[in-house]
């Protein structure tokens, strides 16, 4: 029973064990703390690569401090960027996503389209075997396409690895297509038939800008796929000129080059830029993804 | 008027009518359905299907990687995989990774998203850190942690040994780093976790919660009767997703690890890449491959199919 | 510009028939509405006639042309959605000059022919704003504006005003008659509100089941209903229907309501029924209420829908509950009444087929 003068029966309403100014102020204590450890788990290492970057290598080396001072501050790790090794990683890993969200974006329109408004034999069977997709691991099947994708010359193609990635984005970013479409009235692209446009015309000019926020979606999530893709690079890539930037980073780290933590955490945090962008600009876009996943 | 005087092609178009194949009818709607699901049909075909079939073939033969040469050898390696004792020792590690990084991040993820749906100042903040954590490379997390448990510069390694925690390199505790993996693994993946549920929590009308407000339940009372029923469908299909992406999950294990210190943190997937690329034994390697696929064919649909999650989700 | 024909329409969905022979001209600039419950098949009609659907069976003529197997895209026509369809992501001005665009028309020429309809219809001056940002009788406009700037062979409308309020439905009613009187084509307009109906079209076409029940001016189709339903559909409140028995006695027909009976004039097809039964549809504007019992039906006073200039009074007989349309200072109280029937404004229709009997 609460200390307060709460009486057993009130007038109305009904009595509660803990007395309603004690919950409250425990779920706004729950809450708030709960608030502030979350900031500190997910910012924590971020903003600790963040610091460590602009910090000269001598300043790491010497103990662990929190801000970088002027003596200690320094831009020149962003260098590495042009270093030839790197940069190479760097550029081979934007020509991939590229081609990955392209193709991921176009391919998914077009069949989400396709699901939404043609009514074809066995459509629904069809896209639950894409979801089948899910359990399909880059690792079961990087290591039978080694040697397929030697055969047919395309290891170490950039065309190759864009096809392999793009494959594994492809069931969500179709679903979502077909699903975002089918909240798109029909009427729309009847009015524009009855206006004497033909089917593709509606399709360009009335279908396609609408689903703006799911292509939007789509983008990112190959985005993330493509850009943080180690396995498929690692194994399909061999070649320390055509990789991407995670398994030669990677291979580089391990590798006996003299290279301080200081350079790993400014090339990281560059990498990560993109990330943190689309988390801050386009979050509403991609929980409405998350939302028809859900479905 | 432009239908009184234009005349009209009236020839009838195999894309407006419809053909036959045989017996089988095409309709136009067939046609252009199909058309337009094909691109990611072939995709399919070439990244996962021929290499499935592909895998189940090279499984029953002796291919050495550097000259491959198909030499059949029936179930020898199945044979051999399974009198391996790394290849038990890797399943049940396999298993301890993928159910504790699946607790770590429904409990984490679920608790993360009743947070951000309740917060009301900072919320853009936090959830593009909860973006971000899920959008970032796994090489950047790797890189993140690798140089905080840095037994020279880490500022987490420092913190273990000040609060006597663990001694020596973290991820060479051959004690530890099992459970070091898994919890790097869930600072990555919970966000999954959370933005599934918290789409989930966001499609509940409030009008659900002001109606009870009415009848007078408490807080803990509206989420046991309101919030958890409600997502609990969509809590199904994520510990299905979870479970699969984990037991399939080599890159971060590989870049934190390497599946040591000795075998500590040698999963499946790790092992089936170990025998392919170096020992060399593609056709084992692969042989592996096809164990875990079927193994996960066979949990998944039993999951799915005892659990039914579609079913609980409201859509 | 000529009249539409519709010859024997039928469309099925694999077993299951949405219009069922379907026969209609609409004259050259004539307003016909087809009116139905939903689920009755008007919109499948009109979807046939845009050719928005294809046709099971059946044809339909532009004029001389037929135009059955016409993709949507070839017949001209112009249509007004239910759900509008304004596109979003197009400005107003955009999207009226849309099917303008399509034609390959230059800009200046499109300006023009937008402004122009725009003028029409009051909204010249939302010309640069997005639909989202107009009210709903701004997009109804709009939506008009974009059907009508390039001539149409026939007018289409879907229920274009089933999700708008009653006062904004008064206010777009002048407008719709306005604006298709001006654009001069056959025009079909689907409705399920039969007062919509009645207020806005030349001729009235009732449909029932993927049937034409009756086609006639809204005089017609109120005064002279050919099938119960047709009836029952138009008028408010609704006819209330007995079963009576019927007799022929000494040169004119008795007819039997409950207790209550009533002398009619002979007909032939009445006679027909004599010994027999039949169904007797009257409006409650033909029903009085008497202050006795016993004159007339006896009916137990329930309850009064006071609408200002009528009251609609709710009574219990052993026919039945009753709806009689009173005189606006009517009070029933918890009072005997008996109701009276106009015997000349009693429609008979057969109890199985339901067609009028004359």
């Amino acid at each position: 029973m609460s200390a307060e003068t709460e009486p057993d029966d009130p007038e109305f309403g009904r009595t509660f064990r803990v007395s309603h100014t004690y919950r409250s102020l425990l779920y706004r204590a729950g809450l708030y703390g709960s608030i502030a450890t979350l900031f500190v788990i997910l910012g924590f290492p971020i903003y600790w690569m963040a610091q460590n970057a602009f910090k000269t290598r001598l300043a790491i080396q010497e103990g662990i401090t929190f801000f970088p001072t002027p003596e200690t501050f320094t831009v020149n790790h962003f260098d590495i960027v042009f270093n030839p090794t790197v940069g190479r990683y760097l550029l081979n890993s934007v020509i991939v996503t590229i081609g990955v969200v392209v193709t991921v974006t176009v391919v998914s329109l077009i069949a989400g389209y396709g699901l939404a408004r043609f009514n074809y034999k066995h459509k629904v069977k069809t896209a639950r075997f894409l979801l089948v997709g899910y359990m399909f691991s880059p690792i079961v099947l990087a290591i039978p396409l080694y040697l397929i994708w030697d055969t047919l010359g395309l290891l170490n193609r950039y065309v190759g690895l864009i096809l392999a990635l793009s494959a594994l984005s492809m069931p969500f970013a179709v679903w979502l297509m077909w699903k975002y479409i089918q909240t798109i009235p029909a009427s729309m692209e009847e009015s524009a038939w009855v206006a004497g446009a033909p089917r593709w015309r509606g399709f360009v000019d009335v279908i396609v800008p609408q689903t703006k926020p799911a292509m939007i979606a789509n983008s990112v999530f190959a985005f993330a796929i493509a850009w943080g893709d180690f396995t498929f690079s690692y194994i399909l890539m061999p070649s320390n000129e055509s990789t991407t930037f995670p398994p030669g980073i990677f291979r580089l780290f391990h590798s006996s080059w003299e290279t301080g933590w200081a350079e790993f955490m400014a090339v990281s945090l560059l990498v990560s830029l993109p990330a943190l962008l689309f988390a801050f600009f386009l979050q509403s876009y991609l929980l409405q993804g998350f939302k028809i996943r859900a479905l | 008027m432009a239908t009184d005087t234009e005349p009209v092609d009236r020839s009838r178009r195999f894309y407006d009518d419809g053909f036959s194949i045989g017996r089988f009818e095409i309709t136009p709607e067939d046609f252009w359905g199909w058309l337009t699901i094909l691109p990611v049909l072939l995709l399919y075909t070439l990244v996962a299907l021929i290499p499935i079939a592909f895998a189940i073939a090279a499984s029953v033969h002796r291919v050495p990687l550097l000259n491959p040469t198909w030499d059949f050898v029936g179930v020898e390696n199945y044979a051999n995989v399974f009198q391996l004792d790394r290849f038990w020792g890797s399943m049940w590690r396999g298993f301890v990774f993928m159910v504790g990084s699946t607790v770590i991040q429904l409990t984490v993820g679920v608790w993360m998203a009743l947070v951000l749906n309740k917060i009301t100042r900072g919320s853009r903040i936090l959830s593009t850190l909860v973006f971000t954590s899920y959008l970032i490379p796994t090489i950047i997390v790797t890189m993140m942690f690798l140089f905080m448990l840095d037994p020279y510069d880490g500022v987490l390694h420092a913190a273990g040994a000040r609060f006597g925690l663990w001694e020596g390199y973290l991820l060479g505790n051959t004690q530890l780093s099992m459970t070091a993996v898994v919890i790097i693994s869930s600072w990555k993946f919970s966000a999954f976790v959370t933005l599934f549920t918290l789409a989930q929590l966001q499609s509940i009308p409030d009008r659900f919660y002001e109606a009870a407000k009415v009848c007078g339940a408490t807080t803990w009372e509206m989420f046991r009767d309101i919030t958890l029923p409600r997502i609990y469908g969509a809590l199904l299909v994520v510990i299905f997703l979870r479970g699969v992406f984990m037991f399939n999950k080599y890159d971060i294990i590989w870049q934190l690890t390497q599946g040591g210190p000795g075998s500590q943190t040698t999963t499946m997937p790790i092992l089936a890449y170990r025998e392919t690329f170096e020992r060399g034994a593609y056709g084992m390697g692969n042989a592996i491959a096809v164990v875990m696929f079927l193994a996960l064919l066979v949990s998944g649909l039993v999951y799915l199919k005892y659990l039914n999650p579609s079913q609980e989700v409201e859509t | 510009m000529s009249e539409i024909t519709i010859q024997n329409l039928t469309k099925t969905f694999g077993s299951l028939v949405a219009v069922d022979e379907f026969s209609l001209t609409i004259e050259d600039g004539e307003f016909i509405t087809l009116v139905g419950p939903s689920g009755c098949g008007k919109t499948t009609t009109l979807r046939c006639v845009a050719g928005l659907e294809s046709v099971t069976s059946g044809s339909i003529y532009f004029g001389d042309h037929d135009v059955t197997d016409y993709p949507v895209q070839q017949r001209g026509i112009a249509l007004l959605f239910q759900d509008i369809a304004l596109y979003p992501h197009m400005t107003v001005e955009e999207n009226m000059a849309y099917p303008l665009k399509l034609e390959g028309m230059s800009e200046e020429q499109r300006r023009e022919r937008v402004r122009e309809s725009a003028e029409l219809l009051h909204i010249e001056d939302q010309l640069e704003k997005h639909p989202n940002e107009l009210s709903g009788g701004q997009q109804q406009r709009v939506a008009l504006g974009r059907s009508i700037v390039r001539e149409p062979t026939m007018f289409l409308f879907d229920e274009p005003m089933s999700d708008l309020d009653a006062k904004l439905k008064h206010e777009l009613r002048p407008l719709f008659a306005e604006v298709t009187e001006t654009v001069g084509c056959p025009t079909m307009y689907v409705t399920h509100d039969q007062e919509e109906a009645m207020t806005m079209s030349d001729r009235i076409a009732v449909m029932n089941d993927g049937e034409l029940e009756q086609v006639g001016t809204p005089d017609e189709v109120y005064n002279e209903p050919e099938t119960s339903f047709v009836g029952e559909f138009i008028g408010r409140p609704n006819m209330e229907f007995f079963d009576a028995g019927i007799d022929r006695h000494n040169g004119t027909m008795d007819l039997s309501i409950g207790d209550a009976s009533y002398r009619l004039e002979t007909s032939e097809a009445l006679a027909q029924y004599a010994g027999g039964d039949v169904r007797i549809g009257i409006r409650p504007q033909d029903i009085t209420v008497s202050e006795d019992p016993a004159d007339g039906v006896t009916a137990e006073h329930v309850f009064d829908e006071t609408l200002g200039d009528q009251t609609h009074s709710l009574f219990e007989t052993p026919l039945g509950r009753i709806t009689v349309v009173t005189p606006p200072s009517f009070r029933g109280g918890e009072g005997q009444y008996g109701l009276q029937f106009d015997t000349d404004a009693m429609k008979a229709f057969d109890p199985k087929s339901g067609l009028r009997v004359e």
